[in-house]
């Protein structure tokens, strides 16, 4: 009997602890904290995007935008260290390939992607954390890593305003 | 039986003396046509007692307590335990798969500043993607695979 409740125990152990979450699920679970800030532009969002006539903006950023239909993003401005770690372990990144690892002092860096079969990204996943903030960033569709290369690159994540 | 004996039963009887023999030899004096006038009380109430037993006769009931079988059945308490594991486990499989709270409602409700956050998250991924390709910076990794897919689209 008590082989019984000790696998039954082990059991549930393992079904809890084992389970990675995907990031909607990571942030799902903090969407309602105040102190994140969380953004979702949604794939028919993006087709509305793709509409606009935006002719002031960069037409590199354009094409980027284009190419994407979906976005999500979550946010701290402190503690960044801390979430950072519980992302890399609790996100199920195992499918992706890992395509930039930068560790600073205090300060990470990492960006995950899928292939999509036809030499370009269907996802990425760029995760940051230091002392003072936290970025989880998804992004979905057909994205080209040369596209984006050639931003301008500003610092501020969205939302942080 | 005598007057004085009757008298004694029923002072028993009301004192909730009488064991059941002396109940059943009450209630036959009772029943009988001579019953002194002032014990008739007593006559309704055991006639009462009759007609009620009746009312909650069931009939076809067949208690099991007088059965020739007579033993009741016997659950294990191993069954009850694998039986309640096995709901916890479904159950909790079912409240850890649910996806009842899942996160899709669009944060913006205008497709230019959807679009404006967009760039702007785009930029921040480029700044950060900047940082892998900086030579100033120790502890990169994984250049290899960020390179490749930035060469696929540079040919």
């Amino acid at each position: 009997m008590r082989n019984i409740i000790l696998s039954t125990f082990l059991i549930l152990l393992f079904i809890t602890g084992a389970k990675s979450q995907s990031v909607n699920d990571f942030i799902t679970k903090y969407k309602d904290d105040p102190s994140f800030t969380v953004v979702n532009i949604s794939p028919k969002m993006f087709s509305l995007i793709s509409g606009l006539e935006a002719e002031d903006m960069d037409p590199d950023l354009k094409a980027a935008l284009q190419n994407i239909t979906g976005m999500k993003i979550l946010t701290k401005e402190s503690d960044g260290t801390k979430y950072f770690s519980e992302a890399i372990s609790s996100i199920e990144l195992n499918k992706m390939e890992e395509l930039m690892s930068v560790k600073e002092e205090n300060s990470n860096v990492r960006i995950f992607g899928k292939n999509n079969g036809k030499d370009a990204l269907s996802e990425v996943i760029l995760l940051t954390g230091d002392k003072e903030s936290f970025v989880l960033m998804q992004i979905t569709g057909a994205i080209s890593l040369q596209q984006l290369s050639k931003l301008s690159g500003t610092l501020t994540p969205p939302g942080s305003n | 039986m005598s007057r004085t004996d009757l008298i004694t039963l029923i002072d028993k009887y009301l004192n909730a003396e009488t064991s059941l023999e002396e109940e059943y030899t009450l209630k036959r004096e009772m029943m009988r046509s001579d019953v002194p006038e002032e014990y008739h009380y007593l006559k309704e109430v055991f006639s009462y007692f009759d007609a009620e037993k009746q009312h909650t006769e069931i009939p076809d009931f067949d208690n099991p307590a007088n059965s020739a079988s007579g033993q009741a059945r016997v659950i294990s308490f191993s069954w009850i335990y694998a039986a309640a594991s096995v709901v916890i486990l479904i159950g909790l499989f079912v409240f850890i798969n649910k996806n009842t709270n899942t996160f899709d409602e669009d944060t913006f409700q205008s497709p230019d500043i959807a679009a404006e956050n967009a760039a702007q998250a785009l930029e921040y991924f480029s700044y950060q993607m900047k940082k892998g390709t900086d030579p100033t910076l120790k502890n990169v990794k994984e250049l290899d695979n960020l390179n490749k897919y930035i060469a696929i689209f540079n040919q």
